[in-house]
């Protein structure tokens, strides 16, 4: 009997929660912390932004940083800089979380289906996943544009697209891992169909990996659809947004009002640096 | 081997033929009918079916899909819809110039990106190393677009070494020193997402190799750091460059078509653009499928690569 306080003593610790693990690291705290902020300022930017985000004022335009009702300072057009930067990253944040989302889906689904079909389907989706990979995905973005018109919509389907190749293979690997566990086998021999394995027992254990990947998915994309923006394929003007804000502010970045293109581009590296943070915190803590 | 390149090669047909049925979907797939839109105000619905009929917009789709592919082998290669002249005039230079940048990219990504990703590979764990991939972190998630517009600011406004953009100098002599200037910033700018990916891979094939038995061996054997980079590390991080390399093309692709906007760079990227809002689906169709194709050619001649770089397969093995 006299091992059990150690049991005791022991036991707490490796069995902490997922959630209170993750608070001890300190990147994803910092990520979280990030994260939290940004979303919550997106959510209530009608009530934060001082001015109107698409109000232009002809008479005060590139008023510099820190002048009177303007902190961060005028646009070309005499818009609020702060204001269209609180605005600016609600798109950003919708489409990086639906077309992740939507791509973890299809990637789980065509990932699981490649390591357990049968091996000629398996090696066809297989290869043509691996070409995807390198596919310069500007194709697709263009080809969206010219059949939907530059919008959101065209944002979402390049990353759907550009991302479910990387979730496939993520998925597919460690599923072919689980593949060979007795767990697997186990449940066969019970009488277990194939897709009551996959869904049952198999897909659990893939979960966390889908979910670290996911959350440094949406850091790379909130990056890449702020250029797409940029180059006028996603989100259309007058509406504020971080990627349309830097290629407004480009003319006069040159000319000394670096302001106007630099703080949304700040405002991007924060925000994907926070996600790749608290994904790599999700990995210490879920895969460890 | 040689049978081996040649299923390669033959693999590459069905991949060209779904490329180019995809790439003929966006005309049929786009809400916008252009000649509609183009010409509803001035003429009538009788001369507008005539003009369809000139366009072979009223054949069934597979009729016009073999007609678009026979048009794609004449030498104006169709006729854009919003600028009235061939599509091949349109499209070739720019891609020529697209294809230009794309090249310089990705030498500067390799050259670069190897080079980094070996100096933090070797001082692993070590301050120069923590600090490079810091860097790199940083750097991969820069909006490109105003990673392009600070070295604009940095190399032509603040130290005045670089032109600004285009790609020649309109005053001056012109020539291949002239084009080299114009080129590095667009293309340093375009390389950075795949200079870093690279980067990232070669570290840690440098860090794997550098832990491996065999290299222990040979240091415990007396050889110099230098001999053995050079002659056992090297060669096993080789592969995995030529594979990275394949892998970053799209993502070079991608940062040329981003950043020549931003350095007035003449390029495909540009055309394609400027294309899109007047739904010009031939000088479209015929951009997208050049580049698709230029990325399968460039994955091909990779994989080939491999092949070559592959011993087992070298030596005369039959392959798998």
């Amino acid at each position: 009997m006299s091992s059990v306080p150690v049991e005791r003593a022991a036991v707490p610790r490796l069995r902490r929660s997922p959630l209170a693990r993750l608070l001890r690291s300190r990147e994803a705290v910092l990520g979280l912390s990030i994260i939290g902020l940004v979303v919550l300022i997106s959510l209530l930017a009608p009530l934060l932004a001082p001015q109107d985000p698409n109000a232009g004022h002809p008479e005060n335009v590139l008023a510099a940083v820190g002048s009177p009702g303007h902190l961060l300072g005028t646009d070309e057009q005499g818009r609020d800089v702060l204001s269209r930067l609180i605005y600016g990253g609600r798109a950003a944040l919708f489409v990086a979380v639906v077309s992740v989302a939507l791509a973890l889906a299809i990637g789980t689904v065509l990932g699981l289906a490649g390591a357990f079909a049968g091996r000629r389907t398996s090696g066809l989706l297989m290869r043509t996943i691996d070409l995807l990979f390198a596919f310069p995905v500007i194709l697709v973005a263009l080809s969206l544009a010219a059949i939907l018109q530059p919008g959101t919509w065209v944002l979402i389907g390049t990353v759907v697209f550009g991302a479910v190749p990387y979730v496939t293979r993520v998925v597919y690997s460690e599923a072919k891992v689980e593949r060979e566990k007795e767990y697997v086998e186990a449940a066969r021999s019970l009488g277990a169909s194939e897709p009551a394995i996959l869904a049952t027992e198999v897909l659990p254990n893939l979960v966390s990996s889908v979910i670290i990947y996911g959350t440094s998915l949406i850091g790379v994309n909130i990056v890449f659809t702020a250029s797409l923006s940029a180059l006028g394929l996603g989100v259309q003007p007058p509406d504020a947004d971080w990627g349309r804000m830097i290629s407004e502010g480009a003319k006069v970045l040159v000319t000394g009002n670096a302001g106007v293109a630099t703080f949304p581009a700040a405002a991007i590296l924060l925000v994907a640096l926070a996600f790749n943070w608290l994904g790599d915190g999700l990995r210490d803590v879920l895969n460890p | 081997m040689g049978r081996r390149i040649a299923l390669r090669l033959l693999g590459a047909i069905p991949l060209l033929f779904v490329i180019s049925l995809l790439v003929f979907f966006i005309s049929q797939a786009g809400p916008a009918d252009p000649i509609k839109d183009a010409l509803s105000q001035k003429l009538t619905a009788h001369q507008i079916a005539e003009i369809r009929n000139a366009y072979g917009l009223d054949q069934p789709v597979y009729t016009q899909y073999v007609n678009w592919i026979k048009s794609l082998f004449t030498s104006s290669g169709g006729i854009s819809l919003s600028v009235r002249s061939g599509v091949w005039g349109i499209v070739f230079p720019a891609f020529r110039n697209t294809l230009l940048l794309v090249a310089a990219a990705t030498l500067l990504a390799v050259v670069l990106g190897v080079g980094i990703g070996f100096l933090a590979g070797i001082r692993h764990g070590r301050l120069a190393d923590r600090l490079t991939m810091l860097l790199v972190q940083i750097g991969s998630n820069l909006p490109v677009y105003w990673f392009g517009l600070i070295i604009i600011w940095l190399t032509a406004v603040q130290w005045g070494w670089l032109p600004a953009g285009g790609m020649h100098d309109l005053r001056g002599e012109g020539g291949f020193g002239d084009l080299m200037l114009h080129l590095i910033a667009p293309a340093f700018a375009a390389s950075l997402v795949g200079m870093l990916i690279i980067a990232r891979f070669v570290r840690a094939a440098v860090i794997e190799s550098e832990q491996s038995d065999y290299i222990r061996t040979y240091r415990s054997q007396g050889f110099g750091q230098r001999a053995i980079i050079g002659k056992h590390i090297g060669r096993n991080v080789l592969p995995p460059i030529v594979n990275t390399t394949g892998l970053v093309i799209g993502s070079v692709i991608t940062g040329a078509v981003f950043v020549e906007g931003i350095f007035a760079w003449p390029g495909l990227g540009s055309v394609l653009l400027s294309a899109i809002p007047g739904a010009d689906y031939p000088v479209i169709q015929a951009g997208i499928l050049l580049i698709a194709v230029t990325f399968v050619v460039i994955n091909l001649v990779t994989d080939i690569a491999l092949d070559l770089l592959n011993p087992r397969l070298r030596h005369g093995g039959s392959g798998t």
